[in-house]
């Protein structure tokens, strides 16, 4: 596998497309950094721009200004071929393609380096087997590509990206239209290539609590300009609370996720020992609009002790008193009376 | 409309070293059909010279049919039909498996065709289209119905 490194320097960039003779700017004055080693999201809401920013970047459009530099060598100076060394790439679109198997799908991958008749060499069947182990397909090499499910074919398409040996890797939203375990374990599976083979992944997504437990820097696309940073530099700076103006959505920087804007229908506090009941406790009074205070509380919880008798004490004004034994009766109960239903 | 019987020895002089060379730039696009399974835009990011692998597929092509519509007229079904076979038989999306089996089921529906068109016994002779358009129409019947399922899942 190659070891080259790649650094991509973004300047100045604009991105756009083209309407009859005119070219319309999405995005202006784009200035980003990536190294290999690193796992990069590009966050942004739908409609920003982050597609047309990755297809610039892939060479498939034009950029309308500014330069993109690999290895201080412009994108527009490389030709198809050596471009298919550097960069690999994966759509947003699933792919049906019928009567195609994994492994014909991974041997793709090996097109730039292949002979005129794309023969394999033992050297490309070992690069494909080694990156079928690597994804975790292992005995998936002679199923259809439209008969497996959409994590599995995920998983197919990067391990063609690395059966193509490229430093950069560039895929879009590959974790829409999955579940939380496969988001997860993609995500996962991509911080894994960077660290052990020194690549360079930058992916677009939605996923935001995913993406800033695991990357290494992120690239947030604002209505007025492009952020780069840390997931955490981020979220200090305050950019994810500009990333929406909305009255009803607000970014949480202490869980490090969007949340619902709740109306507040009264003040709480707990009494026991902090743990997983304290906790879920806590969710659920918040998720019912309820808001912790140490002075003065509204509703008085005593939560149970142990997890083999639960018993919730609810005192409400200091006068009623209440015992209720699971958390959809008490959020329901103090939903009802606190909310004046 | 379309007769294998009407070729002459001195037009096989023409007619056979357009068909080898129509097929030597089949054999040689094998590599672009494959990559570009999954869209122009994958066939690009892999390093495939989009224009230059459509010219090259169209030239094959348009020799092909078009030496031998010029020797034995319009025969319909077969181009269409034969590919599709050849997928159905051999489940693969491999063109380095389904282009020597379109080669060997198009000759093969082609001459039985022929067969059936001039049986042993009667006066006339059938066109060769209203034979080939027996295979052709229940594969095309086929297709259509199972795009239709596989849209819909």
């Amino acid at each position: 596998m190659s070891n080259q490194q790649v650094n991509i320097t973004v300047r100045n960039l604009s991105v756009g497309y083209k309407k009859g003779k005119s070219f319309v700017a999405i995005k202006e004055g784009i200035n980003v950094n990536a190294h290999s080693g690193e796992l990069i999201a590009l966050i942004g809401s739908n409609g920003i721009g982050k597609s047309t920013l990755l297809r610039t970047l892939t060479g498939f459009q034009k950029a309308l200004g500014g330069e993109i530099l690999f290895n201080d060598r412009k994108l527009g100076s490389f030709s198809i071929k050596e471009l298919a060394r550097v960069l690999s790439f994966v759509s947003t679109e699933a792919i049906r393609v019928q009567n195609l198997r994994v492994w014909e799908l991974l041997a793709m991958g090996r097109y730039p380096y292949t002979n005129l008749m794309g023969t394999l060499t033992d050297e490309d069947n070992r690069i494909i087997q080694r990156a079928i182990q690597q994804v975790g397909l292992a005995g998936y090499e002679d199923r259809m590509i439209d008969q497996i499910s959409d994590g599995e074919r995920q998983r197919a398409m990067i391990a063609r990206t690395l059966v193509q040996d490229t430093p950069l890797i560039i895929l879009d939203e590959p974790t829409a239209f999955l579940d939380i375990r496969n988001k997860y374990e993609i995500i996962h599976l991509l911080h894994d290539f960077v660290k052990t083979e020194n690549k360079t992944v930058l992916f677009s997504t939605h996923d935001l609590n995913i993406s800033t437990s695991e990357v290494d820097k992120i690239w947030l696309m604002l209505d007025d300009k492009v952020v780069e940073g840390a997931p955490e530099d981020l979220i200090l700076a305050g950019n994810f609370d500009q990333m929406f103006h909305s009255d009803k959505v607000y970014f949480n920087a202490e869980s490090g996720d969007f949340m619902l804007r709740k109306n507040v229908i009264g003040t709480y506090t707990l009494k026991g020992p902090e743990g997983r009941i304290f906790n879920w406790t806590c969710r659920a009074l918040q998720r019912i609009g309820l808001v912790y205070t140490e002075t003065k509380p509204l509703v008085v919880i005593n939560i149970p002790s142990e997890e083999k008798n639960m018993l919730w004490k609810v005192e409400i004004n200091s006068k009623e008193k209440l015992e209720i034994s699971s958390l959809y009766e008490l959020t329901a109960e103090l939903y009802k009376r606190l909310s004046g239903l | 409309m379309g007769s294998l019987g009407s070729v002459t020895k001195s037009q096989l002089n023409v007619l056979i070293p357009s068909v080898i060379f129509g097929l030597v730039l089949s054999f040689f696009s094998i590599k672009s059909l494959d990559v570009m399974l999954l869209g122009e835009q994958y066939a690009k990011s892999m390093g495939l010279r989009v224009r230059n692998a459509r010219f090259l597929v169209f030239t094959s092509t348009s020799i092909l049919a078009g030496s031998i519509t010029a020797f034995c007229g319009p025969i319909g079904f077969i181009g269409i039909a034969v590919p599709h076979i050849g997928r159905l038989l051999f489940k693969t999306a491999r063109h380095k498996i389904l282009i020597p089996s379109s080669l060997l089921i198009g000759s093969i529906v082609m001459l039985l065709s022929d067969i059936v068109s001039q049986m042993p016994g009667y006066e006339s002779t059938l066109p060769i289209n209203s034979v080939t358009a027996l295979v052709g129409i229940p594969v095309i019947i086929w297709i259509i119905l199972k795009n239709r399922k596989f849209s819909s899942v």
